[in-house]
Parts: structure tokens; C-alpha cells; sequence
């Protein structure tokens, strides 16, 4: 196909209503980064509702997060930078257009995403066994003696702080939204894994790629927050 | 394949190096984190310092493996601006119940037991 008005060759990637490759790349860079905005202020409508019931009810806070156990917290995180970390080996590769090495840091990548819904589960399931999870399975004489567990003999509580299911509520709502991203994440993943073993992509046009990195490393900035803000108070 | 000592590779892209750079600096601020956790500052500074770490990190994740680095200025100026309009719904939020309730839950009406 021609176009009257320009003496270049179209690749079969570009499309119609763009003058140039160039143009194309950063239209839609630009677009998925207005995404990538709007996914930090919806993250961050929770980050407000956290930080105001935060000010309002320290000690729950406080009580709430001593029960969190910090080392899975914090294995979580390292997980997710590596992953990071493997997403940008896998864009780093398809700029020099290694497929076989593209599709083994996107697995990588899924393998420590694995890891850390694994650790996830045994954190939700711990806090369903012990009847920690407002609105469906919550006991107050249990919520009470698993955080009394966790403080030190001098420090134990008498009664639940008030302000303290808010927490789990905020607690579940945040890592939940999370993990339904990190769901999302992988679904992508495997169809853009498809695509790359079709050879859809070569060393100058790789976009899927490049922009799931973006996402990926958007769901680890929210965990980066998440971690001392839920884990470490 | 030959030793890369530079952060950047032929066309400006950070290269492997960096980026293994980048994650070693953000597993010394995860430990950090931690670590300032275990230290009592009082409840502000300890949130303060947590959320300060935590900017840091995003930073770097920002910066290097989101490639805005390499992106067009246009990007860079889309991040600030989303952040800023985050701060924007953080202090005028704060500042109103703060106004309405002073800084303590007790004087809020409770209707419900938690």
C-alpha cells in the first residue's frame, strides 16, 4: 500500500493515522504512561484512607502491624525487585531481539511472581485461621490473643484498640487490589510469552514487552510502599 | 562478551551493569527500611522515614527500570505531576479532618463497635 505523501516505506507495523514510527512509539509511550497515572492516584485514593485512619487510630495501627509477620514482608519485597530486576533483563534482550532469552526472564519473572502469591497465601490463610478477617470471619477473643502473641510480655493488651478492624479492612483492600494486579500481570504476560514465541516482535519494534515492563515495575513501586507502610510501623 | 564498566551501553540505554547496580542499592534500602523500623523516632518521624525510604526506592525503580531515563522529558514531567496531584489529595484531606477533628479519634461521633 501507498502513501501520496510520503516517499518511506510503511512497516506493517506502523499504523495508518500515524506519519512515522517515531510518532507511533511515542504517542502510545505517552498513553501508557497517562495509564500509568491513573493507576497512581487510584492506588493512592487507598494510601489516603490508610493515612487518615492511620492518624486517627495509632495504636490499632500499631497493634495491627506488630501481628504482620515482617520477614515474609520482607522476602515479598526482595521477590518483587528481583522480578523487577528480570523484567528489565527481558526488555534489555528484546532490544537485541534474543527471543529464547526474552521468553526465559518473563519466566523468571512469573516463577518469583508465583513465589510471592505463594507467600501471600500463607499470610492470608494464617490470618482466616486465627478469624482475622473483617466482615467475614472475625473474632474478637482471637484477633486478641494472636496480637498479644506477637508483643512482648510487658506490652500485652487487655482489649482490642479500637480502629483495629479498619486496619485488617485497609490491610486485605490494598494487598488484595495488589494481587489482582499482579493477576492481571500474568495473564499479559502469558500472551505476550505467546507473541514473542510466534516472533511478533524483532529488535526494533517490541512494545508489548516494553510496556508490560512499565506495568510490572508500577505493581512493584505499590508493594514498595505497601511493605513498610502495612509491615513496619 | 565484553566487560561493560559504564552505566550506559552504545545507544544510552542503561546496561546490564546499572541496572544490577540499581538492584543492589534497593536491597540495601529494603534492609534499611527494616532496620530504621526497629528504632523508636516517635510515630511521625518513623512513618516519615519509612515513606522517605520508600520515595527513594521508587525513584530508582522510576528512573532506570522504567526507562524514564531514556524517555522523552514530557514523561518525566507526567510522573512529577501525578505525584503532585497525589500530595494535593493528601494534604487537603489531612488538613480537613484535622481542622474538623483536631487530632484525636475521640472526639469523632462512634456509631460502630470497630
Amino acid at each position: 500500500m501507498s502513501h501520496a505523501s510520503s516517499d518511506t516505506e510503511h512497516k506493517p507495523y506502523q499504523q495508518h493515522h500515524f506519519e512515522s514510527m517515531q510518532q507511533q512509539t511515542q504517542a502510545t509511550l505517552l498513553g501508557i504512561w497517562l495509564f500509568m497515572a491513573q493507576e497512581i492516584l487510584f492506588f493512592g485514593g487507598m494510601f489516603a484512607a490508610y493515612t487518615v485512619y492511620r492518624i486517627l487510630y495509632p495504636q490499632a495501627w500499631a497493634m495491627g502491624a506488630a501481628s504482620q509477620n515482617v520477614w515474609l514482608g520482607m522476602t515479598n519485597t526482595i521477590v518483587l525487585i528481583g522480578s523487577s530486576v528480570s523484567i528489565v533483563m527481558a526488555v534489555h534482550e528484546a532490544r537485541h531481539n534474543q527471543k529464547m532469552k526474552v521468553l526465559k526472564w518473563f519466566a523468571i519473572t512469573l516463577l518469583l511472581g508465583s513465589v510471592f502469591f505463594g507467600i501471600k497465601s500463607i499470610e492470608y490463610g494464617g490470618k482466616w485461621d486465627h478469624q482475622m478477617v473483617p466482615g467475614l470471619n472475625w473474632n474478637d477473643h482471637h484477633a486478641l490473643e494472636t496480637i498479644n502473641h506477637h508483643l512482648a510480655e510487658d506490652a500485652q493488651i487487655a482489649e482490642l484498640p479500637k480502629g483495629i478492624q479498619l486496619y485488617y479492612s485497609l490491610y486485605f483492600a490494598m494487598t488484595g487490589m495488589h494481587a489482582l494486579h499482579m493477576v492481571i500481570g500474568f495473564g499479559l504476560a502469558f500472551w505476550i510469552m505467546g507473541k514473542t514465541a510466534k516472533g511478533c516482535f524483532n529488535e526494533e519494534y517490541y512494545p508489548h514487552i516494553e510496556y508490560f515492563g512499565l506495568y510490572w515495575h508500577f505493581v512493584d513501586v505499590v508493594w514498595i510502599f505497601l511493605f513498610p507502610l502495612l509491615y513496619l510501623i | 562478551m565484553s566487560v561493560n564498566t559504564e552505566l550506559t551501553d552504545d545507544h544510552e540505554h542503561t546496561s546490564v551493569r546499572g541496572y544490577l547496580m540499581v538492584f543492589a542499592a534497593l536491597m540495601v534500602l529494603t534492609v534499611l527500611t527494616v532496620l530504621m523500623s526497629l528504632v523508636n523516632f516517635g510515630l511521625l518521624m518513623n512513618a516519615l522515614v519509612a515513606v522517605a525510604i520508600a520515595a527513594v526506592k521508587t525513584s530508582l525503580v522510576v528512573y532506570f527500570f522504567m526507562h524514564v531515563r531514556e524517555s522523552p522529558k514530557i514523561i518525566g514531567f507526567i510522573v512529577i505531576t501525578s505525584f503532585a496531584f497525589l500530595s494535593i489529595l493528601f494534604l487537603f484531606t489531612i488538613a480537613d479532618f484535622r481542622a474538623q477533628y483536631g487530632d484525636g479519634a475521640s472526639s469523632i461521633p462512634h456509631a460502630m463497635p470497630w
